[in-house]
């Protein structure tokens, strides 16, 4: 019972942040579910699918009007990262575990830089930041594309949802306000999460006493922060999103430089 | 006409994200509700709580409804349940813009769903 609890608690923990940050949460499952309770690999992936899943539904069913993401943004994005994904699994197996670790960690840094450059950019010109500003109009699209593509690849390539390069690339990049781009990378996971779940669930990979209490979690969790997104303030969203992806690059170095 | 602009009408996009809303709110709950009662189902049936436990049921035996209990039949239906929500708003995007004859967003969800499919066979594969 105390097992179940717990896999409730990380599971509800997770759809809060993958929601809140438009990650999915498979960033946090999958680690989470390997080194507490020492599940193999696979298992914490199918998962962490499942959650992702979970995490984008909650988001959809209980989003409140006009904050349910960019559609046509996601789709077009989308087009080119379940390409890069499609690649990226293909490639899994030609390239080691220690490469994998550290090009994952140079791309959280970089990420993570490059939305503080433009965060600090913005309050150079005084503008008060609306999470939700309905005046956007997408830039960059072509480094935007390239960008989507190489989160897909990384997503094929680790096994994870891509959202911590999705909302940086739409926000920092794209030029998209940061509600939005959660929102938007929110819808995304999810697709990409699909193309992997029946996968994982053919190959025998989904463990019920595993998934249950995850998935159940991850959905309360994901409605919270459907309530929780529009009182934050997005400095205080950016700063947690920037020191999440500090933390996760520091991890996959060390993992990589260790071999 | 006088009708028509009396009554506001709600946009094409703000009507997708309605949908959306609806599909994922009932299919996600459903998906989760069978899951539960599966799980609760095994426990009272004198399966004890142990991780992993044991395997979701395979393709073929749901398909052909073959499985020793009823409680793991229902999780492995809520799990795929789940699963087809993204695939469904994707479909759902695409009759819109089919309504819409949007033809670049057409092709570009088209696409999406393609892509969908093929990285399912591929990884069957």
């Amino acid at each position: 019972m105390i097992t179940a609890l717990s896999l409730f608690g990380i599971g509800a923990a997770a759809g809060i942040l993958g929601a809140l940050m438009g990650l999915g949460g498979g960033i946090f499952l999958v680690p989470l579910l390997t080194l507490v309770f020492d599940l193999p690999i696979r298992i914490a992936v199918g998962t962490s699918l499942v959650g992702v899943i979970a995490t984008s539904a909650g988001v959809a069913a209980f989003a409140p009007r006009g904050r349910g993401g960019d559609v046509g943004l996601a789709l077009r994005l989308e087009l080119v990262t379940t390409g890069g994904a499609i690649l990226g699994s293909l490639l899994t197996g030609m390239l080691s575990a220690s490469l994998l670790n550290i090009l994952f960690a140079v791309v959280v840094f970089f990420t993570a830089g490059y939305t503080l450059y433009k965060a600090g950019h913005r309050s150079d010109q005084g503008q008060p930041e609306d999470l939700f500003r309905q005046d956007y109009h997408p830039t960059h699209w072509t480094a935007g594309l390239s960008g989507a593509g190489m989160a897909g690849m990384i997503s094929g390539l680790l096994g994870v949802g891509g959202g911590f390069i999705k909302v940086p690339i739409m926000y920092a990049l794209m030029e998209v306000p940061l509600g939005v781009a959660t929102a938007t990378s929110n819808f995304m996971v999810g697709i990409t999460a699909a193309a992997s779940v029946f996968v994982y669930y053919g190959r025998g990979d989904i463990y019920p006493m595993v998934v249950v209490p995850t998935a159940v979690g991850v959905f309360l969790g994901a409605m919270g922060a459907v309530y929780l997104l529009p009182r934050m303030r997005a400095a205080l969203l950016r700063n947690v999103l920037v020191g999440l992806l500090v933390l996760l690059g520091g991890y996959m170095l060390f993992k990589g430089v260790r071999g | 006409m006088a009708e028509s602009s009396a009554l506001e009408p709600v946009k094409p996009v703000e009507a997708l994200e309605q949908q959306m809303q609806k599909v994922s709110l009932v299919l996600s709950l459903l998906g989760l509700v069978l899951m539960a009662i599966g799980l609760a189902d095994n426990l009272v049936h004198g399966e004890n709580y142990f991780l992993p436990g044991s395997a979701a049921l395979t393709f073929g035996n749901l398909i052909h409804l073959r499985s020793e209990s009823l409680g793991t039949f229902t999780i492995s239906l809520g799990v795929i349940i789940l699963g087809l929500i993204p695939g469904i708003r994707v479909t759902l995007a695409l009759r819109l813009y089919l309504r819409l004859r949007d033809l670049f967003s057409i092709c570009i969800t088209l696409a999406v769903f393609m892509e969908l499919l093929a990285s399912i066979y591929l990884g069957a594969g």
